[in-house]
């Protein structure tokens, strides 16, 4: 399944684009698409933390992710 | 959850909603862009759960609504405008006023403001940049948990994004209760859980570089 993703911040900086197509088997976690993700886009693994939201909620490693899903790629927030 | 039950007639028109998509388990409507075009929707039966709405951009001109039975000043100021994203400079007083309540005792509010230096560093400007609608719906949720341990009137919450200089107002919280203790104490919790959840993000820019803050170890 193809899936549309959003970049935010400094992963949106090292993306070069605030969106991004990535590929995944049918029933992929967001574990699975970390690792993709990470190969695509290693300085992300850099980061303090990378969460996944997954319809406007934070997601969990073994959150099973749909192509009609909404997701998003969250760098640590700083916000306030 | 009931969202927006109305019921339009034959040949009623919708022009300027260019996408409405429900997302699946967000109680949530998305994408709604434009709204304030709308013209010529007639019949509509009542909004009835406003405050289960999460993520809605822009609508700022519910007034011109015909047919709402809730009264439409009533639903945007207690219920949307209440959580607010905008990249036009804050003001402290409406984010009070939408706070304020006759069955309060105390307002508290905090105002963030950006400061000229951080690490020892001149700061020459901020840029924020947020993910709108999760934002917004973080927000509700953190209101919705200090409703459950402060006996809370009313929350408004607004936080800047763009690029700001140094003194301008970047977030303003302001939280009413009965008594002051319990403001205090909400407030200070509504921006400390602020900072660790809403997806927003904050760009330092120096003389000679800038730093996504807290982006790395």
């Amino acid at each position: 399944m193809k899936l549309q993703i959003k970049l935010f911040g400094i992963a949106r900086e090292m993306a070069g684009s605030s969106t991004l197509e990535i590929e995944l088997e049918e029933s992929a976690t967001i574990k699975d698409f970390k690792q993709t993700l990470f190969t695509v886009l290693p300085d992300l693994a850099r980061l303090r933390t990378l969460m996944v939201a997954v319809n406007t909620d934070y997601g969990e490693d073994d959150t099973i992710l749909r192509s009609d899903d909404e997701i998003a790629v969250i760098p640590p927030v700083s916000g306030g | 959850m009931k969202l927006l039950s109305f019921h339009p007639s034959v040949g009623d028109s919708f022009k300027g909603i260019k996408e409405i998509k429900i997302i699946k388990g967000i109680k949530g409507i998305k994408g709604i862009k434009g709204i304030k075009g709308i013209k010529g929707i007639k019949g509509i039966k009542g909004i009835k759960i406003i405050k289960g709405i999460k993520g809605i951009k822009g609508i700022k001109i519910i007034k011109g609504i015909k047919g709402i039975k809730e009264s439409s000043s009533n639903i945007q100021n207690q219920e949307l405008m209440n959580y607010k994203i905008s990249n036009q400079a804050l003001d402290p007083q409406e984010v009070i006023r939408l706070a304020e309540s006759d069955k309060a005792g105390a307002v508290a509010v905090f105002i963030g403001t950006v400061r000229n230096h951080s690490q020892n560093k001149h700061v020459v400007s901020l840029e924020y940049e947020a993910y709108e609608a999760m934002a917004i719906r973080k927000m509700e949720e953190i209101s919705e948990e200090a409703r459950q341990k402060w006996p809370i009137e009313k929350i408004a919450m607004h936080h800047r994004i763009g690029k700001l200089s140094i003194g301008e107002i970047a977030v303003v919280v302001a939280v009413s209760t009965p008594h002051r203790k319990e403001s205090f104490e909400a407030c200070e919790f509504l921006i400390d859980t602020l900072k660790q959840v809403v997806p927003i993000w904050k760009k330092e820019i120096y003389e000679d570089g800038e730093v996504w803050v807290a982006a790395h170890a």
